[in-house]
């Protein structure tokens, strides 16, 4: 679950064959160094970044949430048809509305219990032996 | 560090051992059916050969159990009618918070044990801890049928 330290130009370098890497003049080195750092891409910083595997044991899922604020400028390049953009934004309704159900049934009966751990009465008659104790 | 990660490992084990054999004793209380039963076994099984992979969906169930014994209000025949309903409460948010402490036991153990050691090692572990939580969860529930522990006068909560 933890993060992979990021790729540096260093990194590739390194997987250049050492007899190419040889012959590198210093100066070609530092412009290919450059052109790498260029290529690589720079991730936004995230306000949330959660992900995590669900392991179906016939297959492994990733799911991963992420908020952060959209910088981009350029139009994103959707390769996908109509059908499958269709399909996406349906599988992600019903996740969402799932994993909320889910989350905001586990949330209402954890406070519920906390209120009643503490023996606050919202509707006097409903517990069981309340006000003995 | 590989006596070290030995020693990580078997408390790890030990501590699910304890949590395990308290869901017998809660599986005995709440007379438990058998196939509920044999959907835990399922879920240690599951969790032990998946990882943290089994989180989400052990936790999910656990809570829909928890979530079951509000709404019907199930109660284990021991407890008394008259205790105040705020023990209950209490008891059932401690039991839910302890399972999703198991549930990541197991991840933790069941993480450990895919990683480092050939296919055949990797499968005779699982099945020895498999073997020693379905101990644990037998010997839970004979604690319970025992009437362990036996100074708490469960009547006069």
């Amino acid at each position: 679950m933890g993060g992979r330290p990021l790729p540096t130009a260093a990194t590739y370098l390194a997987q250049v064959d050492p007899a190419v890497q040889d012959s590198f003049t210093p100066q070609q080195r530092a412009e290919v160094a450059r052109l790498i750092e260029l290529a690589i891409p720079k991730p936004a910083p995230k306000l949330i970044d959660l992900r995590f595997t669900i392991d179906l044991l016939i297959s492994r899922y990733f799911i991963v949430l992420i908020v952060g604020k959209d910088r981009r400028r350029a139009a994103r390049n959707v390769t996908v048809s109509q059908l499958t953009q269709w399909g996406n934004w349906a599988a992600a309704v019903v996740l969402l509305l799932g994993f909320n159900l889910a989350l905001s049934m586990s949330l209402f009966i954890l406070a519920y219990l906390i209120k009643s751990a503490l023996g606050i009465d919202l509707f006097p008659g409903h517990f069981r032996g309340i006000g003995q104790g | 560090m590989k006596i070290r990660a030995a020693f990580s490992l078997i408390w790890r084990w030990a501590a699910l051992g304890l949590g395990v054999g308290l869901w017998g004793w809660w599986l005995a209380a709440f007379s438990a059916p058998l196939p509920f039963v044999g959907v835990v076994l399922l879920l240690l099984a599951y969790g032990l050969g998946a990882g943290w992979g089994s989180l989400v969906p052990i936790s999910a169930a656990i809570s829909m159990v928890v979530t079951a014994v509000v709404v019907h209000d199930i109660f284990p025949p021991f407890w008394s009618g008259s205790t105040p309903y705020k023990y209950w409460a209490g008891t059932v948010l401690a039991l839910w918070m302890i399972g999703l402490a198991v549930t990541c036991l197991l991840a933790m153990v069941g993480d450990r044990l895919r990683q480092d050691h050939p296919m055949r090692d990797r499968w005779s572990g699982r099945l020895a801890v498999l073997a020693s939580l379905l101990l644990s969860l037998w010997v839970g529930g004979r604690l319970y049928q025992v009437q362990w522990p036996s100074w708490v006068s469960w009547g006069n909560l």
